[in-house]
């Protein structure tokens, strides 16, 4: 089990560390100079060498890198280029948002999913289960912006209900809050469902053909107990993992909510970094979606120790 | 004829297991193929019923249409009658038969590696069981479940009872397997090939355990093996099944002294047994049984492999005799040579 887990946290320390060299050198190779985007129409040769200097870009490529991320390691990632605001603080004001956003529309699509993916695979063998299974397919291949934009168009300008965009924090107005969410949380919810509704399907009429369904059967236990006693938890380990691995599709698919329901979050703020080449912002997104993933994955490493004894033992 | 297609069990009472015209309809993607054919026996209470046979023969299919493993899954269609302890099982609603299952009639499996839930305690599955069927409170039944994993062998129940499968060996998960099957003291135990994914040394611990237990539970056994060395070891009555048909069955006993069937003298040729006259290489039946989805030969469906088929042969032949029957269109004479041939006389 220690064993077990340090292997994860090691594979995980890893994993950022290749992620910050990656940050790193991706914007360093990008096309374009950050200090004539900069100084956009007033630039010149000499004000551009000045920037370049101030910023630090006149520097080889292997000292920049050392200074950044012995920066990075003391949790100073620097000031933005654009606002001069410390990326620190304009990473923690726009994270609140899309970690509020990501978490719901996870908890809302998990709590909906995996128990429909049961609910088919027990009936696989009825005669909606084909036409259950073709919609689920439909779903999966509908983009997401699109069931954005069609919820705005319902909920927003028809039936006037729910805002079509912008973002309230909690602390704030919880109310309001609340109803800034429904659209983006529904909208990312939609997203993920089919596809981890068709998972759970088909990881769950896999596990009813397993011996120990038969055993349980031929125990009497009656088949909703069976579902819920053997094979959900057995379903439950491998989806954990397929939801782990969605999590990129969630931060992906945040980027865009974010963008068609204007939130103030790190989508949009990475958005505008990149366009505006403002490396450090950049960098700091990054890197902090990375940490985000790799968190959340050792997380699922855990649950599932908690779950698979087998995982325990080694 | 329906009256000649049966094993009665040497009883006057009436039998506790009464099967009688079991036919087992596999339909897929349109095309249905018989599994089980017409198949009777009778069983009494504290017997032991082995049915043989080479894979894919319906040995399977007739065993968990008994427990009603199948008649829920509409790919199976049931016909016939299994009258067990005087009630058609196939009559029973899917809630009364869950109330049969675990509790009047049991079974363990082929492979204790994959027929026990990974993610459950040991003592947690023995008590689902006592669970579905008793009113034990949780302390009586963890009583109770360590009492039937000592019984069947488990060193240290009581602690035992908290590990989870994969902290067991094979021969210990099948041993846990037999406990979960007891739990509920059933009068009828199947045991599909039980021992066939283990090691020879713990095929015999687990074989004389199951033998030991009827005894003292009284319980009936149908066993399922392709080995006939168990079938000698531990059945009263065999029935040999062919292409989901009753070939051959009768008294251990009679079967094996005077095989009557063609495919139950080639089974028994090719057991590598110390008892049998010796030939240079050991004799095998050549060619394999049909695949019954496929579609099934004419006439008697052992023909194609036969080294015996005549003329009579491209007609189905019926299941002839009293106590010892036989399907096979062989005279008398030269089915009393196929002893001979079996190796179980001398030439």
């Amino acid at each position: 089990m220690v064993k077990y887990l340090f292997g994860r946290v090691l594979g995980g320390v890893v994993t950022l560390f290749l992620v910050t060299a990656l940050a790193f050198f991706a914007t360093a190779f990008a096309p374009g100079n950050p200090a004539s985007v900069l100084l956009g129409n007033m630039a010149t040769p000499e004000r551009i060498e000045a920037i370049t200097r101030q910023l630090g870009l006149d520097q080889p490529l292997p000292v920049r890198y050392g200074i950044w991320l012995r920066e990075t390691l003391l949790g100073n990632l620097g000031t933005s280029n654009v606002s001069f605001k410390p990326v620190n603080d304009l990473l923690l004001a726009a994270a609140f948002p899309t970690v509020q956003l990501a978490l719901a529309s996870l908890v809302v699509a998990v709590v909906i999913a995996i128990p429909l993916g049961l609910i088919l695979a027990q009936n696989r063998n009825s005669w909606w289960s084909r036409p259950a299974s073709g919609l689920i397919t439909l779903g999966i291949s509908v983009p997401g912006f699109w069931v954005g934009l069609m919820l705005i168009v319902l909920f927003s300008v028809t039936l006037k209900i729910l805002p079509s965009g912008g973002y309230t924090p909690p602390s704030k107005d919880l109310w309001l809050n609340i109803r800034s969410l429904i659209l983006p949380v529904a909208t990312l919810a939609i997203y993920l469902i089919p596809s981890v509704v068709r998972f759970v399907r088909v990881t769950a009429i896999s596990v009813l053909r397993e011996d120990y369904v038969d055993t349980a059967r031929a125990k009497g236990t009656a088949p909703a107990a069976i579902l819920l006693r053997h094979v959900a938890p057995n379903t439950l380990v491998t989806t954990i993992t397929y939801i782990g691995l969605q999590l990129g599709v969630l931060i992906s698919g945040a980027v865009v909510v974010e963008l068609i329901f204007s939130i103030p979050g790190l989508g949009r703020l990475g958005l505008n970094a990149v366009l505006n080449r403002d490396y450090p912002v950049v960098q700091g997104v990054v890197l902090l979606a990375a940490t985000g993933y790799v968190a959340v994955n050792l997380l699922i490493d855990l649950a599932y120790a908690l779950i698979d004894p087998r995982v325990r033992a080694r | 004829m329906a009256q000649a297609e049966t094993i009665d069990a040497p009883t006057q009472t009436s039998p506790l297991l009464d099967v009688r015209g079991l036919s087992v309809t596999l339909t897929r993607e349109g095309s249905a193929a018989a599994l089980v054919d017409d198949v009777s026996f009778s069983l009494a209470a504290g017997e032991i019923l082995c049915i043989v046979g080479e894979s894919g023969c319906g040995k399977t299919v007739t065993a968990r249409s008994i427990i009603g493993l199948n008649r829920t899954d509409p790919r199976f269609t049931l016909g016939g009658r299994i009258d067990f302890d005087g009630t058609d099982l196939l009559s029973l609603s899917e809630t009364q038969m869950r109330g049969v299952r675990g509790a009047k009639i049991a079974m363990i499996f082929q492979d204790p590696m994959t027929s026990l839930n990974p993610l459950h305690r040991i003592g947690a599955q023995i008590g689902e069981v006592l669970r579905n069927h008793t009113d034990l409170g949780s302390r009586a039944i963890r009583e109770r479940t360590i009492e039937l994993l000592a019984q069947v062998g488990i060193p240290y129940p009581g602690s035992r009872i908290d590990d989870y499968p994969h902290q067991f060996s094979g021969g210990m998960r099948q041993r846990a397997m037999i406990a979960l099957a007891l739990a509920c003291s059933p009068s009828l135990l199947i045991a599909d090939e039980p021992t066939t994914a283990l090691d020879v040394t713990t095929q015999k611990q687990i074989l004389s355990l199951i033998d030991g237990l009827r005894h003292q539970y009284g319980m009936a056994v149908v066993l399922i093996t392709h080995d006939l060395g168990v079938v000698a070891g531990i059945a009263d009555r065999v029935m040999v099944m062919y292409a989901g048909q009753c070939v051959e069955a009768g008294a251990v006993r009679d079967v094996f002294r005077a095989p009557q069937h063609p495919y139950t003298a080639g089974l028994l040729a090719s057991i590598p047994a110390a008892n049998r006259v010796r030939t240079p290489r050991l004799p095998s039946i050549k060619g394999a049984p049909p695949v019954l989805t496929e579609g099934r030969p004419a006439g008697c469906a052992f023909r194609p492999r036969c080294e015996h088929a005549f003329g009579a042969c491209v007609e189905r032949p019926g299941l002839e005799g009293v106590d010892h029957l036989h399907r096979c269109w062989l005279p008398e004479a030269a089915r009393a040579h196929l002893a001979v041939e079996a190796g179980r006389v001398p030439a």
